[in-house]
């Protein structure tokens, strides 16, 4: 309980910024609450006193006094509505941008570990939920004590016998609330999780549509979708049932409890210890009375559900982030660009098996370095440790003289364009895609990169040339198209170390070679370090490194690994058929 | 003033959440003002309460609206 209490009190400091709001909400139900006791008590004055003595004077009088209180309570009720929604929206924002903010800071290994649709589910329901606790529930708490202690407090007044038999009633409903609250944060914890599941699910298979459809697994993954919205279908009815039991037990005690004070309250009439006006009031009160109570009921359940989401959206709040920079870091500022492995070894934490071990090489300013090799040997896992999306389990990275280690995340990534085999494209204008991640976007350096990407002329064909929306709800491309798209964008940010990763692997020979070519002339001063596996892409390498069963089996320029005839060799024959075609086609 | 008024009221139509929250909480303290003036103005008139007594109305207190609502007598 202590702990929840302090998890709660981290939140409501999210109150803080809206301190005044918060504060007039609450004077406004306070008002409310206040004014809501007067009606009763009107009637009473009628009943016992305007009535009797036909008093009109008085009649009017209480008349225009209601009038004036159901005009300030309906204002300030209006009013405390319009704050919490205010509160409410802008707290979710806040929570929202603090939730996705940490978010991108985790570290890669985070996001392979959690489905994509579980933390959609994390940053949408999750958020509201637990802006609901804060800027809904919190208020509706404070108005629900202030309402219990008005109405006993005036309910003292009129008949403190009757008054203190009702308060027997209270244990009651607080033990069988609690008894209900557990059981419901249980399924509601399996819910959120299944809930996330078939986010997930529907996620994965919205993004690999054509390998479900060219596979002919659309009957197949139906049957696997009605299989989690059955479990579902089963937690929600435990949870109905477990609200239906609920429900009958709090509607029984209210009827028990009530008809019993109810007998009580017209034995005091008819002994002559209360007025008839007094038990007309008295019953209004106790009526309302009832209802605190069931609220009570209904915010246990709704915080046992924002506890769950809480522990969910904290897991994220709380983990780890990438240190981006801090004093202790380097800056990367003008830097030559030479990275140099230093018997890099690599293995995911929890595995045994090395993906990388015991690399070293040194890519220089200037020159084009290849990393081949056949799939799965660790190539990409080169990449992610020059981004620093991983660490080396052992050995040592440098830039210029800086281990990667020591420097400053942010300047790191600021100096290093990659083309990645995987091209991401957002939904977008051409002009917002290619300028993503650049600083100051230039018009004409714009041109120019698209120019030696090869796509100019392809957006120039384009409706809109590069205004033409692409990607979601826009013009689809092609594969080759993307790549090169992706291409110019790398290159615009014209930074000192170009990583290309399979970046050429959906272009033809012809198209690639022209592409190198250009690229040659404008990359004379960068360090370029190719990942691939095509000979056509090699070629342009001044050094190329061969990797094999996770390890450096041989380098050399293109020529020498031929003319040593070693394993760089035997992949060059083996595909070279394919290599004498491109070759034949260059030529 | 009227158009300092007119302005303030038109303010509360306007498209920034900010400033129309800033603008509903200004126009939420001067009612709460209003109401205080009002609770006062009605602690200080005193209603007289009549009863007819060998068939002529007589008043028999005189009591404010609140002391009035908390009576038991």
């Amino acid at each position: 309980m202590r702990e929840r209490l302090k998890v709660l009190s981290n939140y409501l400091a999210l109150l803080l910024p809206y301190w005044d709001k918060s504060l007039l909400s609450l004077l406004s139900v306070g008002l409310c609450v206040v004014f809501g006791m007067a009606t009763p008590l009107i009637t009473k004055i009628l009943i016992d006193y305007a009535y009797p003595n036909k008093d009109v004077y008085l009649l009017t009088i209480l008349v225009l006094f209601g009038v004036l209180i159901f005009i300030f309570d309906t204002f300030f009720s209006d009013i405390a509505s319009y704050l919490d929604t205010f509160i409410h929206q802008t707290l979710s924002i806040d929570l929202r941008k603090r939730f996705f903010t940490r978010l991108l800071r985790l570290p890669l290994s985070y996001f392979y570990e959690k489905q994509v649709g579980d933390l959609m589910v994390r940053v949408t329901d999750d958020i509201d939920t637990i802006v609901d606790l804060i800027a809904e529930i919190i208020p509706v708490i404070i108005k629900t004590i202030l309402r219990l202690i008005s109405l006993f407090i005036i309910c003292l007044l009129i008949d403190r016998n009757l008054t203190l038999l009702a308060l027997l009633g209270i244990p009651l409903y607080f033990i069988q609330t609690r008894f209900f609250a557990g059981r419901f944060e249980e399924i509601q914890t399996k819910t959120q999780k299944q809930e996330s599941e078939i986010y997930s699910f529907y996620q994965e298979k919205m993004s690999n549509i054509k390998t479900i459809k060219s596979f002919n697994q659309e009957i197949h993954e139906t049957g696997r979708l009605i299989d989690k919205l059955l479990k579902m279908f089963t937690l929600v009815r435990e949870n109905l049932f477990m609200g239906l039991f609920n429900s009958f037990f709090d509607s029984a005690l209210v009827v028990v409890w009530t008809s019993f004070i109810g007998w009580y309250a017209g034995y005091r009439v008819i002994t002559g210890h209360i007025t008839i006006g007094e038990i007309m009031a008295i019953l209004v009160y106790l009526g309302q009375i009832h209802q605190p109570f069931m609220d009570f009921g209904t915010i246990y359940k709704s915080a046992a559900r924002s506890f769950v989401s809480i522990n969910r959206v904290n897991e994220i709040l709380l983990a780890e982030p990438e240190v981006y920079q801090d004093v202790r870091t380097f800056v990367l500022y003008q830097i030559e660009g030479k990275i140099r492995f230093d018997k890099v070894s690599f293995r995911y934490p929890d595995t045994e098996e090395y993906i990388l071990r015991n690399i070293s090489f040194t890519a220089n300013p200037g020159e084009v370095t290849a990393i081949s090799g056949a799939s799965g040997a660790g190539k990409s896992t080169i990449l992610d440790l020059i981004l620093r999306f991983i660490k080396p389990t052992e050995g040592e990275i440098y830039i210029d003289k800086y281990n990667l280690k020591d420097v400053s995340l942010m300047t790191l990534r600021a100096n290093i364009s990659i083309v990645s085999q995987d091209v991401v494209i957002f939904s977008g204008t051409v002009r917002e895609n290619l300028q993503y991640g650049c600083i100051h976007p230039e018009e004409a350096k714009m041109i120019e990169a698209a120019k030696v990407a090869e796509i100019h002329d392809f957006i120039m064909t384009m409706p809109e040339g590069y205004d033409t929306r692409i990607g979601e709800g826009g013009i689809g491309l092609s594969g080759g198209q993307l790549q090169r798209l992706s291409l110019a964008r790398a290159l615009l940010r014209d930074v000192k170390i170009l990583v290309l990763d399979e970046a050429t692997s959906a272009l033809d020979s012809v198209s690639e070679a022209k592409i190198y070519g250009n690229l040659k002339q404008r990359l004379q001063d960068k360090t370029v370090i190719l990942i691939s596996h095509r000979i056509s892409t090699l070629k342009n390498a001044d050094k190329i490194y061969v990797i094999s069963e996770n390890r450096i089996l041989e380098s050399g320029s293109f020529d020498e690994l031929l003319s040593r005839q070693g394993e760089f060799y035997k992949f060059y024959q083996a595909t070279t058929h394919e290599a004498k075609e491109e070759l034949e086609v260059e030529e | 003033m009227r158009e300092k008024m007119r302005n303030f009221f038109l303010s509360l139509l306007t498209q920034d959440m900010a400033k129309q929250a800033r603008q509903v909480e200004v126009l939420t303290i001067l009612i709460f003002f209003l109401m205080l003036g009002v609770v006062w103005s009605l602690w200080q008139y005193k209603i007289e309460l009549t009863a007819f007594s060998e068939g002529q109305r007589v008043v028999i207190g005189k009591l404010n609206i609140f002391e009035l609502l908390l009576s038991r007598k």
